[in-house]
């Protein structure tokens, strides 16, 4: 260790130890918060200043009863990720054969991943290769070339037997929005809709906020039915293409909802923090609530401001390890979430079974890892089966949709 | 304002709050001061709002908007009004600075730097900004971003030794 990583530990251990106040704390009730001529918030008081205490101790004990003996300000013992869920956890190397990084992507099965190379853009184009697990070799699974000027590339969902993902190609203005889609077992990507071409328009009476999603173009896309089901992030509407192309359908009833999870979506122009009803695209299902501003909810699981959690029909409240919740803004997979445990170690916890796994990273080190879950990407958080980060010179692999 | 700037706005602290009071807080070391810069930054940018409309530009009008009060404020009250740190000691303990120790004397160093020492380093390694970066978000050369983060580490060892001797230490 240097002076330079002890201040970044230093700046993260300092960052994560003062909950951020209430985002009321700087909205107002109108009117006063609106004037005409421009906005005038919250009067910056004069504020004494006063002392910060020293570090927060983390007093929760964890559930299942499994916490430090002793004291009742010990930090709660968690174990660490691979021993909590062994099945779910794989240690890979950084770098492909060919001296290559990569980012795992999501399993193609049990023996092999599916990994990407590549920034995503024009100039370095994503190549999504299968890496096999037993051997460590990998081979190039897809021919992709992306459109001229293409600035992202999204993040690959799998199912019935295909793999799909969007780009974003030319100046912001006038970018074009493709949607890819190519057999799980290899080939050639073929482009099967384009904005601009058959590409619907979104409902246009439904006004979504400027968001990270409203960048990309695209809010998330799946793979259900034997289709590919899409929203824009341009306005309400959910989407369906069959994988061989035709003309983009709107689901009837859709107008004025975006997808979150298939088969579940939520009204066209909420903030992930202010999803206050889900909508079964199947069934019909409609469940709502909280009432609770403070809470942000997915499917079923919602996070609280500290380590608060609760069901979305106020069942299952329970206190989770560690003083925060870190990372993307809903539960992962709808029940997963990043805590800050002891100060700094980062846990990833599951609110469906209130288990936790310690993932030998600190906080710190995730962000400096820019890992996708740390990084406020949310196309990724809604997209992502599987998480990975950098550990001692190597990626650990976490299959989330292998923790029971 | 109209209402659908509004929402906007009120998407945007809800979404943003969070990460803006984290970053102010290491740049003010106190939670109220914290709270105060980011209220501060964000009323700045209201009144700019109808000229931001690409998220990423909203955001670091926002963390611009902090740093340069941040600079200032201190400039203006010729001194910077940082939290008493409770019982941080001024020196860890010989022969005993494992890292816990060595993250507080840091802390306690960090609290006598000045404000514009203080800020390049979160922006250089708390934020994870090139020099480049933070030249522009500063409105500096890069030269002097540079000379900034190497007197900015200087100091804190000359202010806690231990400090310089981490290598040697782990």
């Amino acid at each position: 260790m240097n002076i330079e990583d002890l201040l970044r530990e230093t700046f993260s251990e300092m960052a994560y130890e003062q909950a951020p106040p209430p985002p009321d704390r700087f909205l107002r009730p109108r009117p006063a918060r609106w004037h005409a001529g421009g906005l005038v918030l919250a009067a910056a008081a004069a504020v004494a200043v006063l002392s910060v205490g020293s570090f927060v101790v983390v007093q929760q004990a964890f559930p299942n009863g499994r916490h430090a003996t002793g004291t009742s300000e010990a930090a709660p013992v968690v174990r660490p990720v691979a021993e909590m869920w062994p099945e779910a956890v794989r240690v890979v190397p950084k770098q492909l054969p060919n001296g290559q990084a990569f980012t795992p992507v999501l399993y193609l099965d049990k023996r092999s991943l599916l990994v990407r190379t590549g920034k995503g853009t024009s100039r370095d184009a994503t190549v999504l290769w299968s890496y096999d697990l037993a051997s460590g070799t990998a081979k190039q699974l897809v021919d992709f070339l992306p459109p001229p000027d293409t600035t992202y590339t999204s993040p690959v969902v799998m199912g019935d037997g295909y793999l799909a993902w969007w780009t974003i190609s030319g100046a912001r203005t006038s970018s074009v929005k493709g949607i890819w889609v190519v057999p799980a077992t290899g080939g050639v990507a073929s482009k099967i809709a384009t904005s601009g071409r058959g590409f619907p328009r979104p409902a246009e009476s439904v006004v979504v906020p400027s968001s990270v999603l409203a960048m990309r173009g695209v809010d998330t896309l799946a793979i259900a039915e034997g289709k590919v089901v899409w929203s824009d992030a341009g306005g309400g509407g959910v989407f369906t293409m069959p994988f061989g192309g035709e003309v983009p359908q709107r689901m009837p009833g859709t107008e004025t909802l975006t997808l979150l999870r298939w088969p579940w979506a939520y009204p066209s122009g909420s903030s992930s923090s202010d999803i206050t009803s889900v909508h079964n695209l199947k069934t019909g299902e409609v469940r709502t609530g909280p009432v609770d501003a403070s809470l942000r909810c997915s499917i079923t699981w919602c996070l609280g401001h500290q380590a608060g959690t609760r069901r979305r029909d106020g069942s299952g409240a329970h206190e989770m390890p560690g003083k925060q919740t870190l990372g993307p803004l809903l539960p992962a997979l709808d029940r997963f979430a990043f805590l800050c445990v002891d100060t700094y170690r980062l846990v990833l916890y599951d609110m469906a079974t209130r288990r936790g796994g310690d993932l030998g990273i600190t906080v710190g080190q995730a962000m400096k890892a820019k890992v996708h879950f740390f990084r406020g990407d949310e196309v990724a958080e809604r997209m992502m089966s599987l998480i990975s980060y950098e550990a001692g010179g190597r990626q650990v692999v976490v299959d989330l949709t292998a923790i029971k | 304002m109209d209402p659908r700037c509004e929402a906007d706005f009120r998407h945007f602290i809800i979404s943003r709050s969070a990460a803006l009071f984290r970053t102010a807080y290491l740049l003010t070391g106190d939670r109220h001061a914290a709270e105060d810069l980011v209220q501060s930054a964000l009323a700045k940018t209201a009144a700019k709002w109808s000229t931001l409309r690409d998220p990423t530009a909203i955001e670091a009008y926002v963390r611009r908007a902090m740093y340069h009060e941040q600079v200032s404020r201190w400039r203006r009250r010729g001194r910077l009004t940082e939290t008493a740190m409770g019982n941080v000691p001024d020196h860890a303990d010989e022969g005993h600075a494992d890292s816990a120790d060595l993250r507080l004397t840091m802390r306690a160093a960090l609290s006598r730097l000045t404000s514009r020492q203080r800020t390049v380093l979160v922006l250089r390694y708390f934020e994870d900004l090139s020099e480049t970066e933070i030249s522009h978000v500063l409105g500096i050369g890069v030269g002097s971003v540079r000379s900034q983060i190497y007197r900015s580490l200087e100091r804190l060892k000359k202010t806690a030794p231990e400090l310089d001797a981490v290598r040697e230490l782990q």
